[in-house]
């Protein structure tokens, strides 16, 4: 009989779920929509971002409509990247003849953007410290919302 | 016809188990899922077509997930509005900077006008790298393959460029991240901690919006 009712739950989490992940998909689609109406560049899948983050902001969606399927899609957005990097097996000759090259162009590439990035917010955020009244790393990490 | 699919999804539980084990970056579940599936692939001599016929379910879903990300966007709204000089400043840099040194390092290494267009986008995460890559003339394929290897090669670089630099703040550390490896450098900003994690969460999404913006009009530039 417990076991009976751990399967309904299963199956109804599950459920939610899919229908959450249903809605993220038509929102996507819908900026899919506009951006084609547009004629842009930008992908509609942006859209779809703004649409979502206004729906929540004037409370139109609650974010517990779509929380669970859209964490689910965040936590396991590498797995999505998996299909099209092994196209990377299309490219063999490619990657054979100039695969250290490209490697070296791209860990030489992060390494200046991380430079750039992570000094510039450093030094930033060090400036407005000092003007700021004094926080400590505690209510820095009281900032954050809960996951 | 279910093949890409089913093996996907089997290699890739494996593989996160695995470097949830063991923690080594070169275990990071990608790199060894593609490693393996490439073998499987071409030891069984099956065509990328066949396999991307129903792989292409998981990268529909890219789309979705890109729009979930309004989702931590909207929960740390109070974090951008507080340090939102810091954000824009690095993220612009960050982004200009990415856009600039592959192209100008993929010329020094003589990679070829399609591999510098292609390379442009690296930075930010695949379903919109692949869109601005389109839309500046690059192959989407290859600059999703150069997406994951920006990735595992930030998630390397990150640390030490927060160590020998000395990153003492949350959001540099996760801007770095945010920006430099997209959603693979999230995963490991998120291992620091929860604030580093967010904030690079939020630095990848900037960092899509304001990539999006300049490459269209960086690139023609350059190349």
């Amino acid at each position: 009989m417990q076991r009976l009712t751990w399967i309904r739950k299963k199956t109804v989490a599950i459920a939610v779920i899919i229908l959450q992940i249903a809605v993220l998909y038509g929102l996507a689609d819908l900026g899919g929509l506009i951006s084609k109406l547009l004629h842009t560049p930008v992908p509609g899948s942006i859209f779809g971002l703004i649409i979502l983050f206004l729906l929540l902001q004037f409370r139109v969606l609650r974010l517990d409509w779509i929380a669970r399927g859209g964490d689910l899609l965040i936590r396991e957005m590498l797995l999505f990247f998996v299909p099209s990097s092994v196209g990377i097996m299309t490219y063999g000759h490619l990657m054979l003849h100039e695969g250290l090259q490209i490697l070296v162009t791209i860990v030489c590439s992060t390494a200046i953007v991380m430079l750039i990035t992570g000094t510039m917010a450093d030094n930033i955020w060090k400036a407005r410290q000092l003007r700021r009244p004094r926080r400590t790393a505690h209510e820095d990490a009281k900032e954050v919302a809960s996951w | 016809m279910w093949l890409g699919l089913v093996s996907t999804l089997i290699c890739y539980g494996i593989c996160k188990k695995l470097y949830q084990r063991f923690h080594y970056v070169v275990l990071n579940p990608v790199l060894t899922c593609l490693a393996v599936l490439i073998a499987f692939l071409s030891l069984a001599h099956v065509s990328y077509h066949t396999y991307f016929a129903s792989g292409k379910w998981l990268t529909d879903m890219l789309s979705p997930a890109t729009v979930a990300l309004a989702i931590p966007l909207y929960r740390n709204v109070h974090i951008l509005k507080a340090h939102w000089l810091e954000f824009l400043v690095s993220l612009v840099s960050g982004a200009a900077a990415a856009i600039v040194s592959s192209i100008l390092l993929a010329r020094l290494m003589r990679l070829g006008g399609m591999i510098e267009t292609s390379v442009a986008p690296r930075s930010v995460t695949t379903p919109i790298a692949m869109d601005i890559s389109q839309t500046i003339g690059g192959i989407p394929t290859l600059t999703a393959v150069f997406v994951i290897i920006t990735g595992i090669s930030g998630v390397v670089i990150g640390p030490l460029v927060i160590r020998y630099v000395r990153i003492r703040s949350a959001i540099a550390k996760g801007a770095i991240f945010g920006m430099g490896c997209h959603g693979i450098g999230t995963a490991r900003a998120f291992e620091m901690g929860q604030m580093e994690g967010t904030c690079s969460s939020l630095s990848m999404v900037i960092a899509a919006f304001i990539t999006l913006a300049l490459a269209p009009s960086l690139v023609p530039l350059l190349t």
